[in-house]
């Protein structure tokens, strides 16, 4: 019922998607191992309810450490996440790297940074295109 | 060294297209379909295909085309260019022409002299762009219809072929791997390319990854792995037979033969699989033996 009510958001198109930049998370804990391979720790605070009942029940508050352990393919990618790459040229890099074609590399990397922003993990930044005679373009 | 161009197949048409342009859209058989094939911009080529009964002249399916764009009669002065002239494949009678509009398209109205196929492809192009280069290599390159007795297929990296009477009985285009699967009168094909092999490999031996993939194969086999080698290529070969009691019992149990290698320079496995009678095994080999998996 709640998804009635819910406000939608602008509709993107593809293009849009591809020129958007991909900004990390600055609060996350970000560990590398041996073999190159990232690993994310992002903390959380428990629901408020869940606070509550620790509260009335006397116990510490809640709170903790998510990790997210990224194999190979996702640390290359996360590596990519710099805010400056547009999701275009992430996406003609992680086809280069792995030898992919550009709609598996496409479609991979998309799937893979809507988890990363479902998560939390990162934002995905669409940037705005210059209306001609708006002034905000180049020059 | 790899082209800038690589060959598309599909359905018995042939054409060569710049390496960029990847397919987008595939409806239909073999009988009467569509494709399109984009960069990373815009939709770039698109090709419509009809087997025809009665002979038709590429006029005909030009001015059939046209009519049912709205393109006729004064509209057709200010927007189109017939007779175009460009370099003509072999054995099939063309006629060019131009729509222009934002984007124009070239087209091509096919007919082939051998399997009467009628086919309409059109390039794409934006008016700042000059393609006529492309278009010429493009249009020139197409050809339809098996030759000797083999269906040549071509996507995704994917380049194999099967023997003319299998037919296109399932595809899948998954990130990561693409897949499509043939039926015979009495066999069934599978052709299959996996991205990312150096990563799907880094925890499991190919033998292993071939296993786990042939696991809950139908119908169900009994299958022995070998490890071999196709070309340069380290491979796992697999050679079976089928479980059914039924089929054991009229002394007419099929065979399954598989073959997966793993393709170095272009970081992919690739897996060709075959069902069948013991008889036709000879199919196999040929099958398998069609793939390029890289260019040399």
């Amino acid at each position: 019922m709640i998804a009635f009510w819910k406000k939608k958001g602008p509709q993107l198109t593809r293009e849009d998607s591809l020129g958007a930049v991909v900004v990390p998370n600055r609060q996350l804990r970000v560990e590398r191992n041996a073999e190159g391979t990232v690993t994310l720790y992002a903390s959380f605070n428990a629901p408020a309810f869940v606070e509550r009942i620790a509260r009335w029940l006397g116990a510490p508050p809640r709170a903790g450490e998510a990790k997210v352990e990224l194999d190979e393919v996702g640390s290359f990618v996360w590596d990519l996440c710099d805010s400056q790459r547009t999701v275009r040229e992430m996406v003609a890099c992680l086809a280069d790297k792995y030898k992919l074609n550009r709609k598996e590399a496409e479609a991979s990397l998309t799937a893979f940074l809507r988890s990363l922003a479902g998560r939390n993990l990162v934002a995905i930044v669409i940037l705005k295109r210059a209306e001609p005679g708006d002034g905000s373009g180049p020059g | 060294m790899t082209s800038d161009w690589s060959p598309f197949a599909w359905q018995g048409i042939q054409i060569e297209t710049p390496r960029a342009w990847e397919l987008g859209a595939v409806t239909g058989d073999r009988r009467k379909g569509y494709f399109r094939l984009d960069d990373a911009d815009m939709p770039r080529v698109e090709a419509r295909w009809e087997s025809g009964k009665s002979r038709e002249s590429p006029s005909a399916v030009a001015d059939r085309y046209l009519k049912k764009a709205g393109l006729a009669g004064a509209e057709a002065d200010r927007k189109v260019e017939r007779d175009v002239r460009l370099a003509r494949p072999a054995d099939v009678e063309t006629e060019f022409f131009v729509t222009l509009g934002e984007p124009n398209a070239m087209h091509m109205a096919a007919c082939c002299r051998d399997c009467r196929r009628v086919a309409l492809l059109r390039v794409f192009y934006r008016s700042d762009e000059s393609l006529r280069p492309v278009m010429a290599r493009l249009f020139g390159s197409y050809r339809d219809h098996a030759r000797g007795g083999k269906m040549p297929w071509s996507l995704f990296g994917l380049r194999f072929a099967v023997p003319e009477e299998y037919a296109l009985l399932r595809h899948s285009f998954r990130a990561g791997r693409v897949e499509l699967e043939f039926g015979g009168q009495r066999t069934r094909a599978l052709a299959a390319r996996v991205g990312l092999a150096e990563t799907v490999l880094k925890k499991s031996s190919l033998l292993d990854w071939m296993k786990k993939d042939s696991a809950g194969q139908r119908p169900a086999c009994t299958l022995a792995f070998t490890e071999k080698e196709r070309g340069e290529h380290a491979a796992v070969e697999v050679s079976g037979r089928e479980r059914s009691l039924a089929r054991g019992m009229l002394g007419r149990r099929r065979v399954a033969r598989g073959l997966a290698w793993r393709c170095e320079p272009s970081n992919a496995l690739y897996v060709a699989r075959w069902f069948g009678r013991e008889k036709d095994v000879a199919e196999f080999a040929a099958f398998a033996e069609s793939f390029l998996c890289h260019e040399p």
